[in-house]
This record gives C-alpha cells, sequence and structure tokens, in this order.
C-alpha cells in the first residue's frame, strides 16, 4: 500500500516541503553565483558530504544523534500542551552534570559508571525543566517566557562552573578534566574490543536482556488474547514465559551486536566518531511512541494537553502532567549533552560554547516531524545531514554553508504554513479533519 | 496552464528575493584536480570565525597572500562549536588537500589526532605548542621531542611571544593614563592571552610604577556584548586605557572605550585597519604577525623545507610588535615613545624580561 501511505497528508506535505525548499534554495544559489552549474555542484557537494564521502554518513549520524533526543524532548512538551523552548539549556546542563558525574570517580568499572552517568545526564536536565513547570503549574507563568530565560541562565551557569569549580586545574585550556574511561560512550568501531572485558558484556547483555523482556511483557499479553486456547494463553501470559522471551532475545540480540557492529566496518575505520549513542537515541524514539501512545501516562499527558479543562474533569492532575512532561523532555534534551560528551568531544570532556545551537534547530525539526517520534528520526537525518554536508558543499562549490540555514527557514515556513505548499502544487485540503499546525495554544488562560 | 506559470513566477520571485538577502560570496576559484600542481591549502578558524577583525582573520590573510604571490589555491571552514574541530579538518584532509591550517590554541587535541591519522599532510597551527607530557591527549608519550619522535612530524606550532608586545602595549599604556588606572579586558584564561596580559601588567608597571593594572577574563572570544559592559565597568572604575585581548570579546571592550572618551589598545593585528570604528581612541595595537607566520609557513612547504616543531615569532625577529600610532602619532610624547624604544631594546637584549 505505498500509495495509500504517500496519500497521507503527513506524509506528502512534508515531502512536498523539503523539494519546495530545495528548488528554491537552488534559485537562490543560481541567482547569487550567477551560474546554474554552481546549483548542481553545491547540491552534489552536499549530498557527498553528508553521505557518500569518508565517515560522511557516520559523520551526519554523529550531529543526528543530539537532535533526536532534543527533538523528542520538544515532542513529548508539544504533546502534553508544552512550548519547551528550553531544551538548549537543558542540554547544557545535562551535559555540565555527566561531565561532573563522569570525572568524578575514577576507576569505576563501566557496568556502574556508565549507567550513573547517563542519569546523572538525564537528571540534570530534568530539573532544568522541571524549574518552568513548576512555575507553570503553580503560578500560570508561560513557560515559553520562562525556558528562555532559563536557557541564559544555564548558559552562564555552565560558563562559570566550567571557569571555576570545575575547571581542569591540569588543562591549559578552560575545560573541566578528562571523564574516566568507565564513562565514556564507547565508539561503534570500539564495541568488539570493548565486549572483551566480560563487566562490560555484563552491562551490555543486562541492557538488551531489560529491553528484550519489556518488549516480551508488551507483546505476548497481546498475543495470548488473540488465542483460542486457554491453556496456551495463560502460559503466554506468565511472568516466567515473558522473562523466558525477554532473556532468550537478549541474548540472541547480545551474540548478534558484535556481528552488527562489523557490519559498519566497511563504511568506517578507527578514526569514525559514530557512537553508541545511536542505539539510545533510536531506543528513546521508540520509548517515546511508546510512552505516549501506548501507556496510561502518555494518555493522560496527551489529554492535558489537548484539553486541559477536559482532563480535570476527568481527575487527572494537571499540575502533576505539566511537571511530568516537562521533565520526561528536559531528561531528554539533558542525555543529549551528556551524548556529547561521553561519546563526541575529544577531550572527552566540557569545554566553553559547547553547542551551536542544535537545542533551536530541534524546534524545526520536531515541528518538521509534527511531533511524531518517528518522524523524528527521519527529520533529525535530514538536518544532520544538511549541518555536515554544508561543509563539503562550500569546500567543491564555494556556496555559503549559511545556505543551509536559509533551506531549513524555507523548509520550516512551508511546514508551518501547509496552504502555501498546498496552493503551489494546487491540492485539496484533506476533507474533514484539516491537520493543524497549532504547536501551543494561547498564551497562558489555561492549567 | 496559467496557474503552473503562476507557481513557477511565485516560486522565482521568493527565490530572487531570499537571494537579494543572501550576502553574495567570493565565486569559487578553478576546480582542484584539473589545477595539477598547485597547492591546495585549508584553513580551519575557531569560533569567531574569518571576520573577526583579528586573529583569525589575520591567519586567513595570510593564506590570501599565499593564493596570490604561490598560486595556491585555499579553502576556510569556520567551527561553530569545540565539537567540529577534528570534523572540519577531516573535510580537507579527505579532500586530500596538501596543507591544513587549524587556528587558536583550542585546536590542539584535534589538530594532533588527525595530524597522527593523516601522516602525509602538513599542519600547521597557530599558538599551540606541544610539550612532551605523560598523559597529555596531544603528546601522549613521555619522549624528548614528540614532534620527531612522538609522531607529529608533520605539525609545525606557529607560535608568537605574546607577553613581549603585551610588555610594550602596557608601557605607551603606562605612559599614557591619567588615573593611574589601565585595564584588559581579555577573553579566555588560555596561554596566549595570559601571556598577553601578564606582560600588558608588567609594562605598565614598569614605566609607571604608580600603575594599577586591572584585568577581567570572560570565557568566550565571540562575545563583544559581554566585553563591552565589563571595558564600562573598568571604566567606572577608573581605567583609562583599555586593552582588549580576545578576538569581538575584547573588541567590546575597544568599543567601550572609545564610547566613553576613553583610549584603547588593540590586540593580534593592527585594529586601525579592521576595526576603523575605534579609531578615535585607539593608540596602538599589539600585533602578532599571524599572517606572515602562515605565510612563511606555507612558503616553507612549497620551497621543499618544511620543518616540524615550534617556530616562535618574537620582537627580534620582527614577528610580534606595536602597531603604528597612527592618529595619536603627534599626541603621544616623545617621553613615552623613548620608553617605549628602550623596552623594545630591553626584551631584545634581555635585559627586561616581561613576568611571564
Amino acid at each position: 500500500m505505498v500509495g495509500g501511505f504517500f496519500q497521507q497528508s503527513s506524509v506528502y506535505m512534508p515531502l512536498l516541503a523539503i523539494v519546495t525548499a530545495f528548488v528554491l534554495g537552488g534559485v537562490v544559489i543560481w541567482v547569487t553565483s550567477g551560474s546554474l552549474d554552481t546549483v548542481f555542484l553545491a547540491y552534489e557537494g552536499l549530498l557527498r558530504g553528508a553521505l557518500f564521502k569518508n565517515r560522511g554518513l557516520s559523520e551526519s549520524l554523529v550531529a543526528t544523534i543530539p537532535y533526536i533526543m532534543l527533538s523528542l524532548g520538544i515532542a513529548v512538551g508539544f504533546k502534553a500542551g508544552l512550548f519547551n523552548i528550553g531544551v538548549e539549556g537543558q542540554f547544557y546542563i545535562g551535559a555540565v552534570a555527566a561531565a561532573w558525574m563522569g570525572a568524578s570517580l575514577q576507576g569505576v568499572p563501566a557496568i556502574i559508571h556508565l549507567p550513573l552517568t547517563v542519569l546523572a545526564g538525564a537528571i540534570g536536565g530534568a530539573i532544568w525543566a522541571a524549574i518552568p513547570g513548576f512555575l507553570k503549574a503553580r503560578t500560570g507563568a508561560h513557560e515559553v517566557i520562562t525556558t528562555i530565560m532559563m536557557n541564559y541562565i544555564a548558559f552562564r551557569l555552565t560558563e562559570f562552573l566550567i571557569s571555576g569549580p570545575l575547571r581542569d586545574p591540569n588543562a591549559a585550556a578552560v575545560q573541566t578534566p578528562r571523564i574516566a574511561p568507565g564513562a565514556e560512550l564507547w565508539s561503534l568501531y570500539a564495541v568488539p574490543e570493548r565486549l572483551q572485558d566480560p563487566l562490560n558484556a555484563l552491562l551490555v547483555a543486562l541492557i538488551v536482556a531489560g529491553v528484550g523482556f519489556v518488549m516480551a511483557r508488551w507483546a505476548l499479553p497481546r498475543l495470548a488474547r488473540r488465542q483460542r486456547d486457554e491453556g496456551r494463553a495463560a502460559l503466554l501470559n506468565s511472568a516466567l514465559a515473558q522473562a523466558g522471551v525477554g532473556v532468550v532475545a537478549g541474548l540472541l540480540a547480545f551474540a548478534a551486536l558484535p556481528a552488527l557492529t562489523r557490519l559498519w566496518w566497511p563504511f568506517t575505520d578507527q578514526y569514525d566518531r559514530l557512537h553508541t549513542g545511536l542505539f539510545v537515541a533510536l531506543a528513546a524514539s521508540v520509548g517515546v511512541w511508546w510512552l505516549l501512545w501506548k501507556t496510561t501516562i502518555g494518555f493522560e499527558l496527551r489529554t492535558v494537553g489537548a484539553n486541559p479543562s477536559a482532563a480535570r474533569y476527568a481527575g487527572m492532575s494537571i499540575t502533576r502532567n505539566i511537571m511530568l512532561g516537562m521533565s520526561i523532555s528536559g531528561a531528554l534534551a539533558g542525555m543529549a549533552g551528556m551524548m556529547e560528551v561521553l561519546g563526541v568531544s575529544i577531550c572527552r570532556c566540557l569545554p566553553l560554547f559547547f553547542s551551536s545551537g542544535y537545542g533551536f534547530d530541534a524546534i524545526a525539526i520536531s515541528l518538521l516531524a509534527r511531533n511524531d517520534p518517528l518522524g523524528i528520526l527521519l527529520s533529525s537525518f535530514l538536518f544532520g545531514a544538511m549541518r555536515n554536508g554544508a561543509d563539503l558543499m562550500e569546500l567543491t562549490s564555494g556556496v555559503s554553508k549559511y545556505i543551509i540555514s536559509l533551506l531549513q527557514a524555507l523548509l520550516l515556513l512551508f511546514v508551518a504554513a501547509p496552504p502555501i505548499v498546498r496552493w503551489l502544487y494546487r491540492l485539496r485540503a484533506p476533507g474533514g479533519r484539516e491537520e493543524s499546525a497549532t504547536v501551543t495554544r494561547g498564551w497562558g488562560g489555561q492549567a | 496552464m496559467r496557474k503552473t506559470i503562476q507557481s513557477v513566477s511565485v516560486l522565482l520571485l521568493a527565490g530572487l528575493l531570499a537571494a537579494a538577502c543572501a550576502a553574495p560570496r567570493p565565486a569559487p576559484t578553478t576546480g582542484g584536480q584539473a589545477a595539477g600542481a598547485k597547492l591546495r591549502i585549508g584553513l580551519v578558524t575557531d569560533t569567531g570565525g574569518v571576520n573577526d577583525k583579528s586573529f583569525n582573520q589575520s591567519a586567513w590573510a595570510g593564506v590570501q597572500k599565499a593564493m596570490a604571490e604561490l598560486g595556491a589555491e585555499a579553502r576556510f571552514i569556520e567551527s561553530k562549536q569545540p565539537t567540529d574541530y577534528e570534523k572540519n579538518i577531516d573535510q580537507f584532509a579527505t579532500e586530500n588537500y596538501d596543507i591544513i591550517i587549524t587556528v587558536g590554541f583550542l585546536m590542539g587535541d584535534s589538530t594532533a589526532a588527525k595530524a597522527r591519522q593523516y601522516p602525509n599532510i602538513k599542519f600547521g597551527i597557530v599558538d599551540y605548542a606541544y610539550f612532551p607530557t605523560e598523559g597529555s591527549p596531544s603528546c601522549d608519550q613521555t619522549i624528548k621531542d614528540c614532534y620527531d619522535d612522538g609522531g607529529l612530524k608533520n605539525i609545525t606550532s606557529l607560535m608568537f611571544q605574546e607577553d613581549e608586545v603585551g610588555f610594550l602595549a602596557g608601557v605607551v599604556a603606562g605612559g599614557m593614563t591619567q588615573s593611574n588606572v589601565v585595564c584588559s579586558v581579555s577573553g579566555m584564561e588560555i596561554p596566549p592571552v595570559v601571556r598577553f596580559v601578564t606582560g600588558y601588567q608588567n609594562g605598565a608597571k614598569w614605566i609607571n610604577p604608580d600603575a594599577n593594572a586591572l584585568n577581567v577574563y570572560i570565557p568566550s572570544f565571540i562575545d563583544p556584548a559581554k566585553g563591552k559592559e565589563t571595558g564600562n565597568s573598568m571604566i567606572d572604575q577608573g581605567c583609562d586605557v583599555v586593552f582588549g585581548v580576545g578576538g569581538n570579546t575584547g573588541n567590546g571592550g575597544l568599543l567601550a572605550a572609545k564610547e566613553r572618551g576613553k583610549m584603547a589598545i588593540g590586540v593580534d593585528v593592527d585594529q586601525y585597519e579592521t576595526y576603523p570604528e575605534v579609531r578615535d581612541a585607539l593608540l596602538t595595537s599589539a600585533a602578532k604577525n599571524v599572517d606572515v607566520a602562515v605565510f612563511d609557513f606555507i612558503k616553507s612547504v612549497k620551497d621543499g623545507v618544511f620543518k616540524a616543531g615550534v617556530n616562535t615569532a618574537n620582537l627580534k625577529n620582527g614577528g610580534v610588535g606595536l602597531a603604528p600610532y597612527h592618529d595619536w602619532e603627534s599626541r603621544i610624547p616623545d617621553s613615552v615613545k623613548a620608553k617605549v624604544q628602550e623596552a623594545i631594546n630591553g626584551l631584545k637584549d634581555g635585559s627586561i624580561k616581561t613576568g611571564y
């Protein structure tokens, strides 16, 4: 049913927006450079830089990882009716918290240290986001204002921490100390090597088995419901079977892991920076989808987001859900910052001026994907690839890489205003329910 | 059909509008492969970018000179954030550039890692010297000289004795101050900046023992607003000569001095040329000739006399020095100029120490 897939306006509208943006961007390049060849040279460079050059794809993915996490954070907020512009600040706080936790313990094996550091990043971001959440729930202060202000506090606070209490006294540069090896996020290339340490192998086995267990607990009862056979249904429903299936699935996945990472090898070498945070981002995406659409918590969040009055009438706590929505949003953003420190930064530390607007790009990404967790994977990759390919584009064609910002702005414009695209391509608005580009309702008032 | 034409014309119009807003860039030079023996140079700037009116801009000027005089072909990439350094160097390396120049102390580790990865490319790094220290990520073996024995056979460090020219700037400031308070608005506390500031403070005290020297390190090179704010608060504390040390952040300090009718001293390049807005206030600039060092480095590669190791530019070899006084030529008393000359001689023969 490919045709049916493309007939959904949530699929063809972003695609048309992308195409239109690139065509218009091409016109801009054509006019500014005065030659049509430059347009093709530029887009060829962009494509090669983003995908086909040596390490091109993996660098695109390196940029995609924080985009996924941050735009997931924004999406969770949107669904709960919260416009969290503060993900950039939460990203910073998550990074600082992870840098602190990563460096303050030494000689602790990864099986303890890595989860602790990941948790530190998530909690840091969550706390930073919970403050505006609390202010909104208690005083009605609009989160757009408070999160923007919290961003500046976060920037200055991290500057202070990096150049003050957390500064590495032995480094000439202003940065935090290098994190302990136990807290590093492994590069994909190094996974087989890391797994030779039995404790590391145990950590991975536990994670994978845990994921398998959760999946089995979710899938098996659904399977059981379809069974006419009472006995088999009871078996599928038993916790023992669920645990068993989960562990077996986990062990199989674990055994396949080195082979999976080896699959990546033809594209890479030891200098490849792609790290295991990719799996975290993919898992987070599925996790957010599951949380929002398959759990009671997600239902409450979405209800509060869609209609706070109805939610209150139904007995849901607005305060609790706003706090929760913001905290989850912030935790995801904090984990993005954590992964940049643990996986990407060459000093495996936090230097000054860490991010250059990942969090603000993420707002556009989330909008492009219409806050759909799986759509976010695709649009994050689009932005990551553009960001990465832009450098080679500039090298080969001389077109400034800032043209990418123009493309992204056009893209956003077309996504935010579907009538423009519809009018250009003479499409009819889908009958019945109009897909809504509303990102947040009103200023204050509700909640 | 009419509607199609309408749509297309709207698209074109919007494109033209957007194009009018986008600044035109220099057209690309001829394609790489066809050029054959042309030397290809890549420059990776720090977050300041090539229009920072000081340090990165000066490095790019050196590369441009090489393009004109040595027939080289060159491009630059501006780094957006520290995690991009490696990626940006890699862009040039995978495109088979012959020379990669990285600008700034902060790129030390990334440059070392990439130099090890690409032993056939010649690297030049401004402001970072690799010292053989155990456990240092850039020079991780305990060996005599990590340039030759440690695998960094393809890096030349372009270093500057900023303390010497900072000292001279301090002499000018200490000689010109009415309030006996001089100050510096500095960027990140990294060795090149610290050298400038230390020299400046000691220079001011050398000519004027009563002088009080204030300094604030701002953890950024790209924050003119904060530089200006800091400059203003130091002027409030009585400072009447502001030394801006730190790219765009320092420029904010210069602007504060100009607006408040105080004196200012520029850094890295002759800022009379690069930052005309503050000309009225600008006594001089503590210049380090990054452009000359970069050009000489490129030339050494071109001539086949490349040598790994540290190249230090100082007063003696003319690599650093005070810029002309320009508008202040007639207003700076001869006694101060004589003291500056005395300091130059003293620093050259070693009888005066900068205290760094």
